[in-house]
């Protein structure tokens, strides 16, 4: 086995330059393949998780901007199966008075006391972070990639322009930052210093209920809607997950394109391995018409051409999604500008484990491009070779 | 009889000005070149290769197609929206008319706004409008699909005057009744005579209207004050809506609106509104480059593999043609041309798949709204896209032609 690999080795060296143009232009494609995907991974993420089936979202239930009246908590919150809450008020506006739209931001009030609980991936966040957000009543946990953006650092102050409540427009100080990926362009502040800057303290934009077990849910909701039907406004509820896909469902064309894109760079690899390899095996009849005199099988031929193709795809896929990998850790590192391209391409962190997969999509497309290519090689006539030579 | 040149005929010539670039400097450069028929025979000859190498052209161009279609369709439902002798206030600091909420003062003092520099005597009318996203209780799919609500007064139909009733009727004043867009039609599947209930009320479907492809078609018009009332909303409005009697005085309204301190208001004409939703684009615009460079690195690669296995065929070949006196230049132009052909064959064909969505419809979000938008592939996106796929066969075929220039026909038939 292992002089079989060596052999597939020296027959990729021994046209270095064709096997480097074919890992580059793999390399290449696998890099933009990765990056593209993450964004439709990350969003796609978020809607099959556990959790996502067992937290409830509840709003106004006809029109939106929604306006939930803070009376309405209490009764929400003792539904039995209801293991915890939270709320948010949307504050939307601009980091500064310019009002540009790339100093637009996104803020959410909300309580502190069980924020790390209520929202998927915070859960990690440094107790010493929620201490200082307790301790601090203008206090802000901001997105990783806004602080990038912002070029701000902890303990910095800021005034926030409101747009959702002109006028109200609040000062806050960063405690915090959010972990990469995670809420990257919005900021969680204290929902006492949003009533009071505001003035709203009747109303909250949406609840949040976590239940204790996901096969609550129908009866939860069922319940909501039966006690709040006659009450105005009345109030939709439903879950997490369901939430998320009708907000997704709003831009499945660009996630339909990202999807097509990231077939056709696929089968674009596999063309250009195919091509690579179909050549790379006509020039070589020689040479498998000597393997067969040496006593290879037809067999050998295919597992040979075929190995190769895969090695460099594995190779390349590794290279390529190390790349986009590197990429993502910089700009989320904000070591790349956080503005035009990052701010779209980037803007989800690439796991590391996308270069594992990376070599397993290399390989792969190394295989289905090589199986023709093998296929003929495996049938290369010793005799009608060498006759042409003669 | 005359006979007009087609318009795409003219574009297509365009969008091989590379290749006819390259073919000029050729001449120029060289007066005895090596025949294209050569090129083109060797490329029939090893048609397979040449196939699979075009094909990955073929693919990078079709997406590229794809996806500035896409944005394309998109920037023209906003190019298409707006009148530019309308101008939108919305509260200072909103971009979008669901985060906008004027006060009473604010809309009074609107109401009595005048251009000072316009004709005497011109009226410019004002139109109190309010703007919600809706949730729609669908109990066919048991699932809430979004309605965008506009609360309009009568005045309505002659500040946004592209709006054309196409069937049953205009709204009634107090009633509870709606007006739908062209899209929301066929997208929702109501119809004139129709109920659907929404609030407290149902509401009756009394007319569907038309707006020339603007983005108001993908909305529900109602009565304001019903809208206002059902939804306890009264008092507060999203928008008002200028109209003035020419684009020049809706711009100079604009203008002095944005400026005035005392209204703390954003002013925009409605064709600058619209645009300013269309940003978002420019960043997709941005992306859907980037991938298409990308993608098109990995083709260069490809070609660049073609075509040095197609030179290490042909070794012998060029030998023979440097000592029948071709010079190593035209061996250099010859070889870029086969290559840019693959490029050409790619991108025509990638262009030509593209072409199929034009036209096709679908819902996409602009700003809070959602719109009806259909892909366009225009005469531009055609262009970009031959020209961006013989530019990548050129710089493709770029090193293996300097190879190929270089080889000593000497050594090369010993």
């Amino acid at each position: 086995m292992s002089k079989f690999i060596l052999l597939m080795l020296k027959n990729l060296g021994r046209n270095k330059l064709r096997t480097t143009l074919t890992a580059l232009a793999v390399t290449v494609l696998v890099t933009i393949c990765v990056v593209v995907l993450s964004v439709v991974a990350t969003v796609r993420m978020q809607l099959s998780t556990e959790a996502s089936q067992a937290k409830l979202i509840v709003t106004e239930r006809w029109v939106a901007p929604s306006e939930v009246p803070v009376r309405y908590i209490p009764r929400l919150t003792r539904i039995r199966g209801v293991e915890d809450w939270t709320t948010w008020n949307l504050y939307v506006g601009f980091f500064d008075k310019t009002l540009r739209s790339d100093r637009a931001g996104l803020g959410f009030a909300t309580r502190v006391e069980n924020l790390t609980r209520m929202h998927g991936g915070l859960e990690n966040v440094d107790p010493a972070v929620i201490e200082a957000l307790k301790n601090e009543k203008s206090g802000v946990l901001m997105g990783s990639t806004l602080m990038q953006a912002m070029n701000w650092k902890v303990g910095q102050q800021f005034t926030f322009f409101s747009t959702s409540t002109a006028g109200k427009d609040l000062r806050f100080k960063i405690v915090g930052v959010m972990p990469a990926g995670v809420y990257p362009l919005s900021f969680f502040f204290r929902d006492d210093y949003f009533a009071e800057g505001t003035g709203n303290k009747d109303t909250v934009s949406l609840v949040w209920l976590r239940l204790r077990d996901a096969s609550l849910a129908p009866r939860v909701i069922s319940q909501i809607q039966h006690d709040f039907a006659s009450s105005q406004p009345a109030l939709k509820v439903e879950t997490e997950s369901s939430g998320v896909a009708r907000f997704v469902e709003k831009g499945k064309v660009i996630l339909f394109i990202i999807d097509f894109v990231a077939l056709i760079l696929s089968i674009d690899m596999v063309i250009l391995l195919s091509n690579s390899i179909s050549i790379s095996t006509r020039e070589r009849r020689v040479e498998m018409a000597v393997l067969k005199v040496l006593g290879f099988q037809p067999l050998h031929i295919v597992a040979m051409v075929v190995g190769e193709a895969m090695l460099i795809g594995a190779l390349s896929g590794l290279a390529g999604a190390a790349l986009a990998w590197g990429a993502s850790a910089l700009a989320q590192s904000g070591r790349l500008p956080s503005d035009g391209i990052t701010s779209f391409l980037l803007v989800f962190p690439v796991p590391a484990q996308a270069m594992m997969w990376g070599a397993l999509a290399g390989a792969s497309i190394g295989f289905v491009g090589s199986v023709f290519p093998a296929w003929s090689a495996r049938k290369v006539k010793v005799s009608d070779v060498f006759s042409r030579i003669a | 009889m005359t006979t007009t040149w087609p318009t795409w005929l003219t574009w297509v010539l365009v969008g091989l000005l590379p290749l006819w670039g390259l073919v000029l400097l050729k001449y120029l450069v060289d007066i005895r070149s090596v025949p294209v028929s050569y090129n083109y025979r060797s490329l029939i000859v090893r048609w397979k290769t040449t196939l699979m190498t075009a094909l990955g052209f073929t693919l990078v161009v079709f997406g590229l197609v794809l996806m500035l279609a896409f944005i394309n369709g998109i920037t023209a439902v906003c190019r298409q929206s707006g009148e530019p002798e309308n101008v939108i206030v919305l509260s200072k600091g909103a971009a979008d008319e669901v985060l906008s909420s004027l006060p009473r003062d604010t809309i009074s003092a609107l109401e009595h706004i005048r251009d000072e520099k316009g004709v005497a005597g011109s009226r410019i009318l004002a139109s109190r409008e309010m703007f919600l996203n809706a949730n729609r209780f669908n109990p066919q799919t048991q699932d809430y699909t979004a309605l965008q609500l506009r609360g309009v007064q009568p005045i309505v139909f002659e500040v946004h005057t592209a709006v054309r009733v196409i069937k049953g009727r205009t709204l009634r004043a107090g009633q509870s009744e709606v007006m739908i867009g062209r899209t929301v039609e066929t997208g929702q599947n109501l119809h004139v005579g129709d109920t659907f209930e929404l609030g407290r009320k149902r509401w009756r479907v009394c007319g569907v209207f038309d707006a020339q492809g603007s983005a108001l078609e993908s909305e529900v018009w109602c009565d304001l004050s019903e809208l206002a009332s059902q939804f306890k909303r009264e008092g507060s409005y999203s928008t008002v809506v200028l109209r003035t009697p020419s684009a020049a005085s809706a711009q100079r309204i604009a203008e002095s609106l944005a400026s005035n301190r005392q209204m703390n208001v954003e002013a925009y004409t409605e064709p600058q509104y619209y645009a300013k939703q269309a940003e978002q684009m420019e960043t997709l615009q941005l992306a859907a480059w980037v991938i298409a460079w990308f993608m098109g690195t990995g083709a260069v690669f490809g070609v660049m593999t073609t075509m040095f296995a197609a030179i290490g065929q042909r070794i012998k070949d060029i030998a023979v043609m440097r000592i029948m006196g071709f010079q190593a230049r035209a061996i250099l132009f010859s070889f870029l041309i086969e290559a840019a052909l693959i490029s050409l064959v790619g991108g025509a064909l990638g262009s030509g798949f593209g072409y199929l969505i034009n036209g096709l419809s679908q819902n996409a979000n602009l700003g809070s709204r959602t719109v009806e938008f259909s892909f366009q592939v225009d005469s531009w996106i055609v262009v970009s896209c031959l020209v961006f796929s013989i530019l990548m066969g050129i710089v493709g075929g770029l090193l293996p032609a300097i190879s190929a220039m270089r080889i000593k026909p000497l050594e090369a038939l010993r």
